[in-house]
């Protein structure tokens, strides 16, 4: 039923696309545009989304809350419920022949088929989650079953995709909390989410999204409930299940300081677009949407040693409401540098080399 | 900024509440020191910021001083009168001129109260205007002083922004001219754009009506750009006080440390540059014998764990509760 939804054209669209996915990127997610059906028309939460997740490398999405970044994530896996819907695009992926399997040598990576998550039955899409994809969300509090123990929780993803035995796939969940540095893991895994701390049930978050070994771990502000000195913790943690399990990640946060912290490529999202894309280091050292810069500049910041300043730069307004934009850049009601024409004009994104590319009108080549 | 006279005085304030509360009669043996005996006074016209993770009592600590909750010991002066004395009706009168901003504006706003009529309310409690119309007109130039459009009078709640909302919330407790508002965590539940938006609103406010602050935040960056002196809480107890630029330029305690290398700037280069604790806050029931802070601490000694550390004082400003102020002052992420 999902099937039918999508127009015929995408098929050949996917192909082109398909055509120069290239072969170090292990997800490639091209105009994706996701909507919620709502009283009086559709809410275009994902507008045109277009990015590629290399492999071995995070990408980091950020935004204000409301631009479309976890309806992005949630329409990768086709987690969307009505009233939202994917209307089209493609998200191709590179998936494992087997999954499940042990991993496979970097060199196996060109000859495996690249399939469209959009277009797959849900019974494939079922053997890609966890098993492939996995997702790790903002509230552990919420995200887990409250009257399930943490071992049980684990052994079940487990069992959700491998032929194994309860008590292997309890051993797996045990060896798994001790590899995301849960202390005394065999008593732990006996305890219900409610006796742990909120560091602690990230944990188990995190084990439970890679105990089956996926290759792309969405992890959809997994620090934002934490403290921050957990939240240094969880990230150094990610950081090292990274190198260790040659994870690929779409970290998806609003908070620019941890984007900088644990992202190689990111992507700036408001109200449903792509506004920048650039690495890490060229989007915090030059900056070119207005939108990017203003986030930069309303940012209190302080380091170890250092004064901070007495008045912040704000961005005046508020994001506006997705249901009534204008037809021009959805950023010029609040941009400061605003020309006549961004009333009418919707900007397509401008590569500005090095990677780099910026949906703005005064960043067009001319 | 600061005068001699202190505005607000906090002497040994404990809060302790009762751990096991399913038992209904039952004397309480276990207790969760929440508030741990903390003293500060803030001086008329200072901003002045309590910092801490959840959980170390800070938001007790402001219930305490607003008397929503009474304390188990301990001595608040407020302008002069013995705050924890004053009869409830007095205390009633005297409410107006201490205020509080709360978190969630989601939550401290009624959504079946048109904005109107929320923010007429101090007006009438307190029956400070005489006729209907002062009152409109006082909400009227309420919701312009803090920059919302004055007709929006007759809207509901919902009708607004996180950050709309939050503006709401501070004109309700600048309504009364207080000269002491608690700000509980004001910027936490708002938009990075809109934060900024918020702390500017409230360095504003300072200036016009000589407001004196106490800014309850967990972020250090937030706490920065408004206070004047920054007093750092662990589980209950303040481990370390100072004016901003101690704290910030050679802070004394080892906690404040990490918590600033806690903060990632919007930088991507020193990527290995923290200082990652291990553990989690402890439980207020079962505090740590010494030191508090001393089963995380990354330069704790034996010693530590044995007595309760001393306030080390570092200047006339500036005090920290370390054994090793010497050593926490050197300590940095390497």
């Amino acid at each position: 039923m999902f099937r039918d939804k999508i127009p015929p054209t995408s098929a050949f669209q996917s192909l082109v696309a398909s055509l120069d996915f290239m072969d170090s990127s292990l997800l490639q997610v091209s105009d994706l545009h996701s909507v919620f059906h709502v009283a009086g028309g559709r809410l275009r939460a994902v507008d045109g989304v277009s990015f590629e997740i290399p492999s071995r490398g995070t990408l980091g999405i950020v935004g204000e809350s409301g631009c479309g970044k976890t309806v992005t994530a949630l329409s990768i896996l086709r987690l969307l419920q009505p009233p939202a819907e994917i209307e089209s695009g493609s998200v191709l992926f590179r998936a494992r022949n087997n999954a499940g399997s042990k991993k496979k040598g970097p060199g196996e990576s060109e000859d495996r088929p690249a399939l469209d998550l959009l277009k797959i039955s849900e019974r494939r899409m079922r053997r890609i989650r966890g098993a492939e994809i996995s997702m790790v969300f903002q509230e552990p509090a919420s995200a887990l079953n409250p009257v399930l123990n943490a071992g049980d929780q684990i052994a079940e993803a487990v069992r959700a995709h491998e032929k194994v035995s309860r008590k292997e796939s309890w051993d797996r969940a045990v060896a798994m909390m001790e590899a995301v540095s849960i202390p005394d893991a065999a008593r732990r895994a006996k305890e219900y989410p409610h006796q742990l701390s909120g560091g602690l049930r990230q944990r188990v978050m995190i084990a439970m999204a890679l105990v089956c070994r996926p290759q792309l771990l969405i992890a959809d502000e997994p620090t934002t409930a934490l403290d921050v000195t957990v939240q240094a913790q969880i990230l150094e943690l990610l950081q090292s299940m990274c190198g260790q399990y040659d994870l690929s990640m779409l970290f998806i946060s609003h908070d620019l300081g941890v984007i900088a912290a644990v992202a190689d490529e990111v992507a700036v999202m408001y109200c449903g677009k792509i506004v920048e894309h650039a690495p890490v280091e060229e989007l915090f050292a030059n900056p070119r949407h207005p939108y990017t810069q203003g986030l930069l500049r309303s940012l209190p910041t302080v380091t170890l040693g250092e004064m901070p300043t007495r008045k912040l730069e704000a961005i005046p307004g508020s994001v506006p409401n997705l249901m009534n934009l204008s037809v021009g850049c959805k950023f010029e009601p609040r941009c400061a540098v605003r020309l006549e024409e961004c009333k009418t004009f919707d900007p397509p994104l401008y590569p500005l080399g090095k990677n780099h590319s910026t949906r703005c009108v005064l960043c067009r080549p001319t | 900024m600061p005068q001699a006279t202190p505005l607000l005085q906090v002497e040994n304030l404990i809060k302790h509440f009762p751990a096991d509360s399913t038992r209904w009669f039952a004397k309480s043996k276990e207790f969760v020191h929440a508030v741990d005996g903390i003293s500060f006074s803030i001086p008329a016209g200072e901003v002045f910021g309590l910092v801490g993770e959840s959980g170390c009592g800070k938001s007790t600590a402001a219930r305490l001083i607003l008397r929503l909750i009474e304390p188990t010991s301990g001595k608040i002066q407020f302008d002069g009168m013995d705050w924890l004395a004053l009869g409830e009706k007095e205390l009633r009168r005297q409410r107006r001129v201490m205020q509080i901003i709360f978190q969630d504006p989601y939550s401290s706003l009624n959504p079946r109260m048109r904005i109107g009529a929320a923010l007429a309310e101090p007006f009438e409690v307190h029956k400070v205007c005489s006729s209907r119309a002062e009152v409109r007109s006082r909400v009227e130039e309420l919701l312009q002083m803090v920059g919302l459009d004055p007709q929006a009078f007759g809207r509901y709640p919902h009708e607004f922004s996180g950050g709309q909302r939050q503006r709401i919330a501070i004109a309700r407790a600048i309504a009364l001219k207080p000269k002491f508002v608690v700000a509980d965590e004001p910027v936490s539940s708002l938009d990075v754009s809109v934060q900024a938006q918020i702390i500017n609103l409230l360095a504003d406010l300072r200036e016009e009506f000589h407001l004196t602050y106490l800014f309850i935040s967990h972020s250090l960056p937030v706490v920065s750009h408004l206070c004047d002196r920054i007093a750092v809480m662990y589980l209950g107890k303040i481990v370390e006080m100072g004016s901003r630029d101690e704290i910030f330029r050679n802070s004394g305690h080892p906690y404040t440390r990490v918590l600033l290398s806690a903060v990632l700037p919007p930088d991507p280069k020193p990527k290995s540059s923290r200082i990652v604790l291990r553990g989690e806050i402890p439980s207020a029931v079962k505090i740590p014998s010494g030191c508090r802070f001393h089963p995380r601490c990354p330069i704790a000694d034996a010693h530590c764990a044995e007595a309760e550390p001393p306030v080390e004082t570092l200047s006339a400003t500036h005090w920290s509760a370390c054994f090793k102020v010497n050593e926490a002052a050197q300590l940095t992420a390497k």
